[in-house]
């Protein structure tokens, strides 16, 4: 069975940067080749837009995400009411440390069974059961 | 701004893009691009290796990411 990953907005600027890490890299060609499935939520790209639209302008973010996009085969996902529901009750959980973003991605993850890759350095030091449940794989920027 | 003279769309629907705009945009042949309605225009937008768009370092993202996770919790605070 094909394993499924979904990537956040770190994961995401790390493989559009210079100096992409191999294992970045890596996981990517292996989405490209549909041998990981790679899963994705809108508010993350718009986040990935965003970044790239700081540091070098409107046209490079529209140019970077339609290649992104066009060139890798993301499942983009849905926000349906079983989304909205376990993401809010973690922002509710963790309105202090974890962004409506974030909990939108742990909540996918868990409701879909997928790895979750981030450059997040705090989701499993965060205290409470379903986090702990969460399958990760950590990058450093 | 480059502005062509009118264009006639064709029975299949096809343009033909001015060569002046395809030199400016670097739009060579074989080259792929996406039309894509954009606040209720068309915009015609390169597909380009993830190689050529590889302009900034890993630590630029990260400071730009920090910056906006600042940002978005003391705009939540502030509610």
């Amino acid at each position: 069975m094909t394993s499924k990953a979904y990537l956040d907005t770190g994961v995401l600027t790390l493989f559009l940067a210079r100096n992409c890490p191999l294992k970045v890299q890596e996981l990517m060609d292996n989405i490209k080749k549909a041998k990981i499935e790679g899963h994705l939520l809108a508010p993350v790209l718009t986040e990935v837009f965003l970044h790239i639209c700081k540091l070098d302008g409107i046209d490079s973010a529209k140019i970077s995400m339609n290649s992104l996009l066009k060139q890798y085969p993301f499942k983009i996902g849905e926000q349906d009411t079983s989304l909205i529901i376990s993401a809010g009750i973690l922002k509710c959980q963790h309105r202090e440390t974890l962004s409506y973003v974030d909990c939108m991605s742990i909540a996918y993850c868990l409701n879909n069974n997928c790895v979750f890759h981030t450059t997040e350095k705090k989701i499993k030091k965060i205290p409470g059961n379903t986090l702990q449940k969460l399958d990760v794989v950590k990058y450093k920027f | 701004m480059a502005e062509s003279k009118p264009i006639l769309i064709n029975k299949k629907g096809m343009i033909t893009i001015p060569v002046d705009l395809r030199v400016k945009y670097r739009m060579l042949p074989g080259s792929r691009v996406s039309i894509i309605e954009v606040n209720g225009h068309l915009e015609i937008i390169p597909i380009v290796d993830i190689a050529e768009l590889r302009k900034h370092d890993a630590e630029d993202f990260e400071k730009s990411i920090e910056e906006s996770n600042k940002q978005e919790l003391a705009l939540e605070h502030d509610e």
